[in-house]
């Protein structure tokens, strides 16, 4: 009979140190991800990674850093194929391309754009996406939370990522269809959290003698209005719970006439619709076209004397289904 | 056939063959295979942590320098030397050619023809938490949804443009899952 009893309390501590350990472990994965994203901008850090898409795999460095003005400097290096660097500092982004010795400058669009609708972005994720965690594991020799991030719906993707328990920094991430296929992932094979980064690690380590350099903003050519050009452009279908985030009119390098850019986001994934004017030959191709690029599909077509390009980090017939119910409205 | 022959290359590197002198000699004598050998065990470093923390670019002539300023201090007696010194010379220079040769033919392949499929890692190397990913009960599909097969590259100027743009915008934005500058870093560009 005390031995029955005996079995009941061990079991009963069992079962009760298990639950308490649980509650103790596994983190609230809304709050994860929210520290995550307070990570990824505050800390300093220092770290290798794979970059898998298709049938490519890139290796690259990430230097990242926040000086005490809270002002944010990255240096992305690729350490595979072309040798490519891509320096942001503060409102400037400079893409260095030596193999095309071409410097390309691009300002911080943030003061060009008019800000529309931020939203609060976890709240709005949870509504699109269930959170789970799945579990731990080890990356780059780091203890991580692995969280599941499921679609609600057959139009976005669903995710998969390992945060650093200690530093809650991402050292991985699948993107993954509704198949659960991985269509692009991203693994940290060494990373090092540090309390500051020299600034000499900031800078490019490609000499840019003679260098071309390409200005996105400044080197635009102007192009007046056109009266019979203010067409006010709108979208018919939109997954639920995209809504617009950002909007911009201005030129890129391939055309000199300004580009408008609608910005969509559920907080998750992002959709970019571009309409361009066509003018003369700068469009050869006149049928619709969907590409890929890992997790990024694109979708074009010409409407209107335009051509509507979608792009975004979701299904291809999504992007197709946005694009075609894109309409002008005089 | 090439594929066959990566995985016969993935199997040997598995150390899962056991009569493999036929494909080692077939490997000694075929360029294309040492190229694969060379990056299934790049791809295998990568995927361990094995990658050296600073890349020293000059790692070659580096080295050449130091074994051309090689002291004969392990080699006391000069008859010795004077054979041994410069064979054991061209046997490092050598090595050091192969990497030189596979570091400009790796840059020269585009697009990286191994995929995950042929490389025959370990199962939890590759993702341990793999199978634990399934969309939940409730999910919704709709129905009628085309699925498009078509497959391409971005190579068009235009595309690549709308790609920086809005992996721009994305960067912007709080929740970041993906590294958005990665994509970019090696975009394909037109001449």
């Amino acid at each position: 009979m005390n031995h029955r009893v005996l079995h009941f309390i061990f079991l009963l501590i069992l079962l009760n140190s298990k639950f308490v350990t649980s509650n103790e472990l596994y983190p609230d994965p809304n709050n994860l991800i929210d520290e995550m994203s307070s990570a990824t901008i505050d800390l300093n850090y220092d770290g290798i990674f794979i970059y898998r898409h298709d049938n490519k795999m890139d290796t690259m460095r990430i230097i990242h850093k926040k000086n005490m003005n809270g002002d944010v400097s990255e240096r992305l290096i690729s350490l595979s194929d072309n040798e490519r660097e891509i320096i942001r500092k503060k409102n400037t982004v400079k893409y260095l391309f030596p193999d095309k010795k071409i410097i390309l400058v691009e300002e911080d669009s943030s003061k060009q754009l008019i800000p529309t609708h931020i939203p609060s972005q976890i709240k709005k994720i949870t509504n699109f996406y269930r959170f789970e965690i799945a579990g731990n594991s080890r990356v780059a020799g780091l203890d991580a939370w692995i969280i599941n991030i499921k679609p609600i719906d057959k139009y976005r993707y669903g995710y998969q990522l390992w945060i650093d328990k200690q530093s809650k920094l991402l050292l991985k991430s699948k993107l993954k269809n509704y198949q659960g296929m991985t269509l692009e992932d991203v693994m940290f094979v060494q990373m090092q959290v540090m309390s500051d980064i020299n600034d000499s690690l900031l800078e490019p380590s490609i000499s840019t003698e003679g260098f071309k350099q390409i200005y996105h903003v400044n080197d635009k050519v102007k192009v007046p209005s056109q009266k019979n050009d203010k067409k006010k452009w709108t979208t018919s279908w939109m997954p639920v719970g995209f809504s617009m985030s950002k909007y911009s009119k201005n030129p890129i390098s391939t055309n000199s006439a300004p580009v408008e850019h609608y910005i969509y986001s559920d907080g998750l994934a992002t959709i970019s619709i571009f309409v361009e004017k066509i003018i003369h030959t700068n469009i050869n191709n006149t049928s619709p076209k969907i590409t890929s690029f890992g997790g990024v599909n694109t979708y074009s077509k010409q409407t209107d004397g335009h051509q509507i390009t979608a792009v975004g980090e979701v299904p291809k017939t999504t992007v197709k289904l946005i694009a075609n119910s894109v309409k002008a409205s005089n | 056939m090439k594929k066959q022959k990566q995985e016969i290359l993935s199997t040997l590197i598995d150390d899962e063959l056991t009569n493999n002198k036929e494909i080692l000699d077939n490997l000694i004598s075929n360029e294309e295979m040492k190229d694969t050998w060379a990056r299934f065990h790049l791809i295998g470093d990568c995927l361990r942590g094995n990658l050296p923390k600073k890349i020293d670019r000059n790692f070659s002539s580096n080295l050449k320098k130091i074994i051309a300023n090689e002291p004969s201090l392990f080699f006391p007696n000069k008859n010795y030397k004077l054979v041994k010194e410069p064979i054991i010379g061209f046997a490092i220079a050598a090595s050091v050619a192969i990497f030189a040769v596979l570091g400009i033919q790796r840059a020269d392949i585009s697009p990286i023809e191994t995929t995950a499929s042929t490389v025959h890692m370990k199962k939890e190397i590759v993702d341990s938490k793999l199978d634990t990913f399934s969309f939940p009960d409730n999910y919704v599909a709709p129905a009628n949804v085309e699925e498009i097969n078509e497959y391409d590259f971005l190579s068009n100027q235009r595309l690549n443009n709308y790609l920086i743009n809005h992996s721009q915008y994305r960067n912007d934005l709080k929740m970041n899952t993906v590294l958005p500058y990665a994509r970019i870093v090696n975009i394909e560009t037109e001449d």
